[in-house]
C-alpha cells in the first residue's frame, strides 16, 4: 500500500482516530467531484488511504474475521469507484462507503446464519489471550453486541467506534435520527442486562 | 455518559485493536481503464480494424504479455536469490520452505526488522517509514522463555516470518550440550512444529564477540558448537523441520575471535547471519560487512543474511543507507534486518538512536533504497 497514493496522503492516515478523516484528505473535497474528472482513481485511493484502516476495523468488529473484513471494505471501495460519477458531493463518498461496508457485513452475517441453518449466528472465535488481556467483561460485551439486532449493533458501533453523531449515523444507515436514538438506547439496555447477569 | 457506555466504548476499541492497523493495497476494477481507451479513439466503430482490435482486447492482451515477460525475466535474473539453496543438497530445505510460506516470490532480497517492541504498532511504524512491509520480524528471547505461538501467528498473518534469537544468558552451554535443558528445548521444538510455518532461529548470537556470557572469552568455541548441534539435533528428532537455523556472528572487528572456531558445520546451519553497524561517518559496507563476508566464504557457501544492522544517527544515515543497500546487493546476500531500536531496547549497543523514525532524511533514503531494490509486491 505504501507504493502508490500512499506518499501523497500518508499524513492523513490516523489509525487511532477512526472517525472523521476524509474531509481534509480528499483532494477534491471542497469541489463537486465531477470536476476531478479522470482523477477518480486518485480520489478513491486517497479516501481509501485515509479511511481503510478504520473501516476494516469496523468490519472486523462486526464480523470477527480479518479476511472477510478486508474483502468487504475492498468491495465497498470498488463499488464507490464504479459509481463515482453519480455522487453529487465529495463528502457523500465517505458516507457511501461506510454504508456499503455495513451492508456488506450484514449480508455476510446473513449468509453465515443461513449456512449454519440457525437464525442466531455463532459468534466469531475470541482468542483465550484476548480474554485474559481484555477482561472477561469486555469479551462478554462484544459477544452480546454480536447478538443484538443489526440496527442496534450498527448504531452502537458507529457511535462508539467511529464517534459519529446521531445525525451522521442516520445518514450512514439511511434511517431517521429518532430511530437511531431508539435503537442505540435499546441496544444499551440489552447490553446492561447482560453485564448484570455476568457480574 | 453512563458506565455502560464507557464500558462498551472501551470494549469496542479493545476489540478493534486486536486486528492490525493496516489496510492492504486497493485493487480497483478495470472498467475505467477501458473507457480511457475509448476516450482517445472516439466511438467504437471508428478507426481501422487493427485499431478497433487494439482498443477492444489487443491492448489488454499486449499488456498481459509484457507483464508475463517481466515476471519471467525477473525469475530468471533473481531466481537463485529467491531460492538460495536447493532443498535437495542441504538441510536448508527449510529455506525454501520459508520462501514458500511468505509472499515474496518476486523479492530479490528480504527486508527484516527488529521492531522497537512487541505487537503490531512498531512493525507497522517501520513498514510505513520503509515503504515496505518486512518479510522477517525478529526479537530476542530469554532462556526458558517459551515459543510465543500467538505472536508468531500474528506475524505470519502479516505476511512475515518470525526470527527468534535465543540467548542462553548465564546458562551453562555444557549443560545444554549434556541435555540438562532438554525439557525446555523439547517443549520449544514441539510448539514450533505445531506452529507449522517458517521460523528462523538463532542461538547465542554474536558468540564471536566478547560481550556475552556465551561468547568469546567466556565459553569455549567447542562448547558452543556442541550446544548448537545438540539443539539442532533435538529439534530435528522432534520433527520441527520448519526451522531455518541462523548462525549469527558479529561482524569481525577489534576484539572478536576467529570466526571459523564457532562454525557448527554445514549440516547444522541454514543461513549465516552477520550483525554489523555503521557507527562512524567513515564506515562503508566493505569495512562493516565486506571483510567478514570474505572470511565466512573461506569456510562456507551458505546464504548470508545481514541479520542485524543500522546506521547511527551520528554516522550520516542518508548517505550510508544507499551504501548499505548497494553492498547488500553486490555481495549477493539474502537481505538485511534493520535494528529499529534505541539504545534503551538495544542489545549491547552503545548509546545511540538507531531508529529510522523521526529522522526524515534517513526515512526518505531508506524508502528510496528499499523501493529500488524490489518491485512492488504482487498480491
Amino acid at each position: 500500500m505504501q507504493q502508490d497514493a500512499g506518499s501523497r496522503v500518508s499524513s492523513c492516515v490516523k489509525p487511532n482516530d477512526p472517525g472523521d478523516v476524509a474531509a481534509v484528505c480528499l483532494p477534491g473535497a471542497t469541489r463537486p467531484l465531477r470536476e476531478t474528472g479522470d482523477s477518480a482513481e486518485v480520489a478513491v485511493s486517497a479516501l481509501y488511504q485515509a479511511s481503510a484502516v478504520s473501516l476494516i476495523r469496523l468490519a472486523w468488529i462486526m464480523l470477527g474475521d480479518r479476511p472477510s473484513a478486508e474483502d468487504v471494505v475492498q468491495e465497498a471501495f470498488c463499488d464507490l469507484y464504479r459509481r463515482w460519477d453519480r455522487l453529487a458531493e465529495a463528502d457523500s463518498a465517505l458516507y457511501y462507503v461506510r454504508s456499503s461496508v455495513l451492508n456488506g457485513c450484514r449480508s455476510l452475517l446473513r449468509r453465515r446464519a443461513v449456512r449454519r441453518r440457525s437464525v442466531e449466528y455463532e459468534l466469531p472465535e475470541i482468542s483465550p489471550e484476548a480474554v485474559v488481556l481484555n477482561g472477561e467483561e469486555r469479551v462478554e460485551l462484544i459477544r452480546a453486541l454480536g447478538r443484538l439486532p443489526d440496527r442496534q449493533r450498527e448504531a452502537l458501533v458507529l457511535r462508539f467506534y467511529l464517534d459519529l453523531s446521531d445525525e451522521e449515523i442516520a445518514r450512514v444507515m439511511g434511517i431517521r435520527q429518532s430511530t437511531v436514538r431508539s435503537n442505540a438506547h435499546r441496544g444499551l439496555v440489552a447490553l446492561g442486562r447482560v453485564l448484570k447477569e455476568t457480574s | 455518559m453512563t458506565p455502560i457506555e464507557d464500558k462498551l466504548r472501551a470494549a469496542i476499541r479493545a476489540r478493534a485493536d486486536e486486528t492490525p492497523a493496516y489496510a492492504p493495497p486497493l485493487r480497483l476494477p478495470a472498467r475505467r481503464r477501458r473507457s480511457f481507451f475509448l476516450a482517445y479513439g472516439g466511438g467504437e466503430k471508428k478507426g481501422t480494424p487493427a485499431q478497433r482490435i487494439w482498443r477492444g482486447w489487443g491492448a489488454p492482451v499486449a499488456s498481459a504479455i509484457m507483464v508475463a515477460v517481466v515476471i519471467l525475466a525477473s525469475a530468471a535474473i533473481f531466481g537463485d536469490r529467491v531460492f538460495p539453496s536447493s532443498p535437495a543438497r542441504s538441510p536448508a530445505g527449510q529455506v525454501t520452505h520459508a520462501h514458500a510460506q511468505t509472499p515474496t516470490l518476486l523479492s530479490p532480497v528480504y527486508l527484516g526488522v527488529y521492531p522497537a517492541g512487541r505487537g503490531y504498532g512498531p512493525i507497522a511504524s517501520f513498514a510505513k517509514v520503509a515503504g515496505q512491509r518486512p518479510d522477517i520480524v525478529g526479537y530476542f528471547s530469554g532462556w526458558l522463555e517459551p515459543f510465543p505461538t500467538s505472536y508468531a501467528q500474528t506475524i505470519h498473518r502479516y505476511g512475515a516470518a518470525v526470527m527468534v534469537q535465543i540467548d542462553p544468558a548465564h546458562i551453562s552451554l555444557k549443560g545444554i550440550a549434556a541435555g540438562h535443558y532438554d525439557g525446555y528445548l523439547s517443549a520449544y521444538a514441539e510448539s514450533v512444529r505445531a506452529f507449522g510455518h517458517a521460523v528462523i532461529i538463532g542461538f547465542g548470537h554474536e558468540m564471536n564477540a566478547p560481550w556475552y556470557s556465551w561468547g568469546y572469552g567466556h565459553t569455549s568455541p567447542a562448547t558452543f558448537v556442541a550446544a548448537w548441534r545438540h539443539i539442532v539435533e533435538l529439534f530435528r528428532a522432534l520433527g520441527a523441520d520448519n526451522v531455518t537455523w541462523l548462525w549469527t556472528i558479529n561482524a569481525d572487528q577489534a576484539g572478536t575471535g576467529p570466526l571459523a572456531s564457532w562454525w557448527p558445520g554445514a549440516n547444522y546451519v541454514s543461513w549465516i547471519g552477520i550483525n554489523g553497524y555503521y557507527r562512524r561517518p567513515s564506515d562503508t559496507f566493505a569495512g562493516v560487512f565486506g571483510r567478514t563476508i570474505d572470511q565466512v566464504r573461506a569456510f562456507s557457501s551458505k546464504p548470508v543474511l545481514l541479520s542485524g544492522t543500522a546506521i547511527a544517527a551520528s554516522a550520516n544515515p542518508p548517505a550510508k543507507i544507499p551504501n548499505l543497500f548497494q553492498g547488500m546487493f553486490r555481495y549477493r546476500t539474502l537481505g538485511l534486518v534493520w535494528s529499529d531500536q534505541t539504545q534503551a531496547q538495544g542489545h549491547g549497543f552503545r548509546s545511540e538512536d538507531w531508529r529510522l523514525e523521526d529522522n526524515v532524511p534517513a526515512e526518505a533514503a531508506f524508502r528510496l533504497s528499499a523501493a529500488a531494490l524490489r518491485p512492488p509486491r504482487l498480491r
